[in-house]
């Protein structure tokens, strides 16, 4: 269970986020819509450590993963993130972007971490294009990359940033099918979308940024 | 009779080869790691580094072979020709290099680094398979450019009475009033040249995934 308690952080000097509370539980699905500059990718970008909070604190499990004073480096792959671009390195193949980081964390052997990249992209239903290179997919296979480079790390809560954007409608369904069959390894998911439809078909929950600065 | 000035123009071929290979293998790395305390390191090292970079680009080579090799002795640092030559070069040629991979670097999308550490990936690790694998990539080109520039400025060390391969072509030019000798050096040129490109093209087409 993550746990967002009291969250503040501004941008600029303007509070785009203050007393911000949220628990997001294993299994369950946030969908946060809201304006364009509300400060939707500044939220998720501070749970993943990338922006620091300036007041506030993160629990998962009860573990405080870091307060607005101090943060701790190594929770931070209990947060997976799948950036809006994605983010994919395009020196590695869709395999390499997979396994880069367990192998070279140390996490799991070359082997094990090859055959978990094979399961998760055969999952998601791209293990055909596994040696090939980052530029020769296409958007949405991207993303699928992208997500299965996050779930390699086996994170407690997965972070989307407005995934379907690029998506047809047909394609945003067999994505929320997949985010579906993701939440039932006890994962937590809490995406950004524009798509108000996808959200109440796909969420457990819909969160409005405006309630980042507690409105209505 | 020409055939006698065959072997002092090998001579300085190999003596250019050297002096290049050598100024290749330093200076290319050394200007790989200015280029990262320019971009990570403190201030001071990185105004420094700015420094450096404009005096190397911004004067001849031609002069910072002459103020090495004739200018520091007489603060009572004296340098072989060769070594004088080789100092020179390499200060120069990594000031070049720096530049080129500080631009790959600054070059590299942000987010490219965030992903690298929202993964737990450490800097040096991300670094080493990930963002510098890029960077060679996009620099790669003018990298060749300047490989192929140094090829050609390596005859500038005549200046310091070294024995390279023009030096070699000019005296055998003179002694028989002929000009074979240039014709000669100007292959030599090419054919090195030649071999270069090729082999930064095949490196090239390895990088370009
Ligand atoms: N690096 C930054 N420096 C300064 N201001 C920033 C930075 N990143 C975002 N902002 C500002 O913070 C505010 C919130 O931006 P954010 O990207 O979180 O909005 P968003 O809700 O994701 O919008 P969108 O729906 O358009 O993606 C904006 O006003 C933006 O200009
Ligand atoms: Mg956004």
């Amino acid at each position: 269970m993550l746990e967002i308690d009291h969250l503040g952080k501004k941008m600029n000097g303007i509070d785009l986020i203050k007393d911000f509370s949220l628990t997001v539980r294993k299994r369950e699905i946030v969908s946060i819509v809201g304006e364009s500059g509300s400060g939707k990718t500044t939220f998720i970008r501070v749970l993943n450590q990338l922006d620091v909070p300036d007041e506030g604190q993160i629990r998962l499990d009860n573990d405080v993963l870091f307060t607005s004073h101090e943060s701790d480096k190594k929770a931070n792959k209990k947060i997976g993130l799948v950036f809006q671009d994605f983010q994919l390195f395009p020196n590695l193949t869709v395999k390499e972007n997979c396994t880069l980081s367990p192998i070279l964390n140390k996490d799991l052997s070359k082997k094990e971490a090859e055959l978990k990249a094979d399961e998760l992209l055969k999952k998601l239903a791209i293990d055909d294009k596994q040696a090939v290179y980052p530029k020769e997919l296409s958007g949405g296979q991207k993303q699928r990359v992208a997500i299965a480079r996050a779930l390699m790390l086996e994170p407690q809560i997965l972070c989307l940033d407005e995934p379907t954007s690029a998506l047809d409608h047909e394609t945003a369904n067999r994505f929320g099918e997949l985010l579906i069959s993701i939440i039932k390894n006890d994962v937590g998911v809490i995406m950004i979308t524009h798509d108000l439809r996808f959200a109440e078909t796909f969420s457990d929950r819909i969160v409005s940024s405006r309630q980042f600065l507690n409105k209505s | 009779m020409l055939w006698s000035a065959l072997p002092s123009i090998i001579g300085g071929l190999e003596l250019t080869l050297k002096l290049f290979g050598l100024v290749l293998v330093v200076s290319l790395p050394l200007g790989l790691v200015v280029a990262v305390v320019k971009v990570y390191g403190p201030k001071f090292l990185q105004r420094l580094i700015t420094l450096y970079i404009y005096v190397m680009r911004g004067t001849p080579l031609l002069l910072q072979l002459m103020f090495v090799f004739f200018g520091l002795p007489y603060i009572g640092v004296t340098l072989d020709r060769f070594p004088a030559a080789v100092f020179a070069f390499v200060l120069n040629y990594a000031a070049y290099f720096a530049e080129i991979f500080r631009g790959g670097m600054v070059g590299v999308p942000t987010g490219q680094f965030e992903a690298l550490k929202v993964l737990g990936i450490s800097h040096f690790k991300g670094y080493r398979k990930v963002i510098f694998p890029q960077v060679l990539k996009t620099t790669l080109p003018s990298i060749g450019n300047e490989v192929l520039a140094l090829v050609k400025d390596t005859s500038l060390v005549y200046i310091l009475g070294l024995g390279e391969v023009l030096r070699a072509g000019q005296i055998a030019a003179n002694r028989y009033a002929s000009l074979i000798p240039f014709i000669f050096v100007g292959a030599l040129y090419l054919i090195v040249t030649g071999v270069i490109s090729y082999l930064l093209n095949k490196i090239e087409k390895q990088y370009q995934i």
